[in-house]
């Protein structure tokens, strides 16, 4: 048990490693922290993939293959630092600096950190989803490379574990098992802890840095605390990889409306490709991201701009291909909502979106799931509407409405499940997803606080 | 104090106040799920219980068929768990419920296909193993049994050698 431990620690350390090399080759880092965070989430993103392509290439996860890329990755800080680095802490904000509003997030953090580690490292997989699908096909990767391909993938008496889903949070899974030797243990699902302290600390630097260190601490303590975050993280299922990639590109695509630097668009592309190998809901919040880069910068139709678009839209492409490239024969025998999209069959069901929209609201006013959190949202809207004439505001707001229209959308073409059925177990994840672009408008339109003369 | 002064205090206390009850309701909801009711022991033990009885098994490294008993009601959910459990534990060893080339996403897919199968049946699929798998007073009972290795014909007359499915 020992020994798993510090293989453990030792592989979340590589993941880390790897963020760290890449972020720093990738754009400008305005803060430590918030290259920090980002290069948390990061990490099991490039691991994973890397995995990946020497199981395409017919090797299995092993250490030499972990260890091998965080060589790399060392290799390559050295040689960074050496041409100095673009890390800084020198772009100073120009708001309050009390110091001591750190301590609400750091305490929601810890708090929530807590659960999160106590079921990601302590209790063995118990979650549904986590053992019947997710740590499933980890443990698939563990035994077989995707080449040749492995019988699971055809077996359609596993149906149930949903063939044709994508693998990077059970490959991320896989490599844990790797650096322990064996698949019997919980401590595969340990990734999910550095991806929740990664989103926690790219959003509170990202709105330290726009807004100041009072909103965002408020608006951190708000997000890292949310029952449903906190329940879900550390269970071994894919919600938090989604989450803190979809949060992670949101902040990449506003420092490119920021500063129009083209790393940051490098940077949310490959989070919004890896949130294409995580779920299949990360499909259209990926192409959601590319639509935004198009309509919301300033100059939409330069040149530039429209280049810069399609290389957007070419990272994307060519990292998803290989896997839509090997799902394309996997039986179909589980819910395929892509092939049921027709127009037919939008306008047959159309009845249905008044309902299935109705139940989005009541989840998010659900208390023991998302607190009053989307209230204090409604209600900073409301307070704050002339903020809506902020680029970043619609932009954000642009993508939650087409996020929750993609999603309705997928409810409403719906043919293997009861509708009800499957939005009463899924639409708490759906609202999850939800929730970084939550936390960004909160953070973008908290009023500043005027001292009182 | 101007009025816009005021008001302006008035939404910073408010807004100070919706903070507070968000992270108190979120904190109180975190502890209530984890402590307040007993779901979560529950899981573990049962979990726990079918991964000490599925390890086991999967060391003799033979393909199992899981035989459910009459399940009806909130019950029939048993016969997912411990197949989508087994599954799980087992792995790269294969749990058998049913014929192989049948699709199972529900639970009703699972009690479709599990019929009474006979030895020959079940030892033309390799299965070392067939678990009874029944709810006696909301207890969970497993009954393992081996399968006899299947009789092998040759030409000089059947029945003289056969080969087992354990390693």
């Amino acid at each position: 048990m020992i020994s798993e431990i510090a293989w453990t620690v030792i592989y979340l350390a590589c993941l880390l490693l790897v963020g760290c090399a890449s972020i720093q080759w990738l754009t400008y880092q305005p803060s430590r922290l918030e290259a920090f965070g980002l290069a948390l989430c990061l990490g099991p993103c490039l691991m994973g993939g890397w995995l990946i392509l020497w199981s395409f290439l017919g090797f299995t996860p092993s250490r030499f293959l972990i260890l091998s890329l965080s060589a790399l990755a060392v290799v390559s800080m050295v040689f960074r630092h050496a041409r100095g680095s673009r890390l800084s802490d020198r772009e100073a904000t120009t708001h309050s600096s009390n110091q001591l509003w750190a301590a609400l997030p750091i305490a929601a953090f810890a708090f929530g950190l807590c659960f999160v580690v106590h079921d990601a490292l302590l209790v063995p997989t118990v979650d549904w989803d986590a053992f019947a699908t997710w740590q499933l096909k980890a443990k698939v990767l563990f035994y077989f490379p995707l080449v040749p391909r492995p019988a699971y993938f055809s077996n359609v008496a596993l149906s149930y574990s949903h063939l044709r889903y994508p693998i990077l949070v059970p490959m991320i899974s896989t490599g844990s098992m790797a650096m322990m030797s064996t698949d019997a243990s919980g401590l595969a699902k340990s990734p999910a802890v550095i991806l929740y302290a990664g989103l926690a600390a790219a959003l509170f630097a990202f709105v330290r840095r726009i807004r100041g260190i009072q909103i965002a601490s408020i608006v951190t303590a708000l997000f890292v605390s949310l029952p449903m975050l906190v329940e879900s993280a550390g269970v071994g299922g894919a919600e938090m990889t989604l989450v803190a990639l979809y949060g992670s590109s949101l902040i990449c695509l506003l420092r490119w409306l920021q500063r129009q630097r083209p790393g940051d668009l490098v940077l949310a592309a490959l989070f919004s490709a890896a949130m294409m190998w995580t779920k299949n809901e990360g499909i259209p919040l990926a192409i959601i991201n590319g639509l935004m880069i198009v309509l919301f910068t300033p100059r939409p139709l330069s040149s530039r701009n429209l280049s810069l678009a399609a290389g957007f839209a070419a990272i994307l492409a060519c990292l998803y291909l290989p896997w839509a490239f090997y799902t394309r024969t996997l039986p179909r025998t589980d819910e395929d909502y892509l092939s049921h999209l027709s127009a037919a069959a939008i306008m047959t069901n159309l009845p249905s979106a008044p309902r299935i929209l109705a139940r989005f609201f009541f989840e998010m006013i659900a208390l023991r799931h998302c607190a009053i959190f989307w209230v204090i949202l409604a209600a900073i809207q409301f307070i704050n509407w002339k903020t809506l004439r902020d680029r970043r505001v619609l932009m954000i707001w642009a993508t939650l409405l087409l996020q929750i229209g993609a999603v309705a959308l997928a409810y409403m073409v719906v043919t293997l499940w009861k509708r009800d059925d499957l939005i009463g177990v899924s639409v708490d994840r759906m609202v999850l997803h939800l929730s970084p672009a939550a936390a960004l408008l909160i953070a973008l339109q908290w009023p500043e606080a005027k001292p009182v003369t | 104090m101007t009025t816009s002064e005021a008001l302006n205090s008035a939404k910073g206390i408010a807004l100070g106040f919706a903070v507070a009850l968000c992270i108190g309701i979120s904190v109180y909801a975190t502890l209530n799920d984890r402590f307040g009711n007993d779901r979560r022991p529950r899981e573990l033990k049962l979990y726990g219980g079918l991964d000490t009885l599925f390890s086991q098994i999967r060391q003799e490294q033979t393909p199992i068929f899981l035989k459910f008993g009459k399940l009806s009601g909130k019950d029939i959910g048993f016969a997912s768990t411990v197949y989508f459990r087994s599954v799980f534990d087992m792995f790269p060893v294969p749990v058998l419920v049913g014929d192989p080339s049948d699709p199972i996403f529900f639970v009703e897919d699972i009690l479709r296909i599990n019929l009474d199968h006979g030895d020959d049946w079940l030892a033309g699929r390799h299965v070392g193993i067939a678990l009874s798998v029944r709810l006696s007073n909301g207890k969970l009972l497993m009954t393992p049994r081996r399968v006899p290795a299947p009789v092998l014909e040759t030409p000089q007359g059947p029945g003289l050698s056969g080969h087992t499915n354990s390693p």
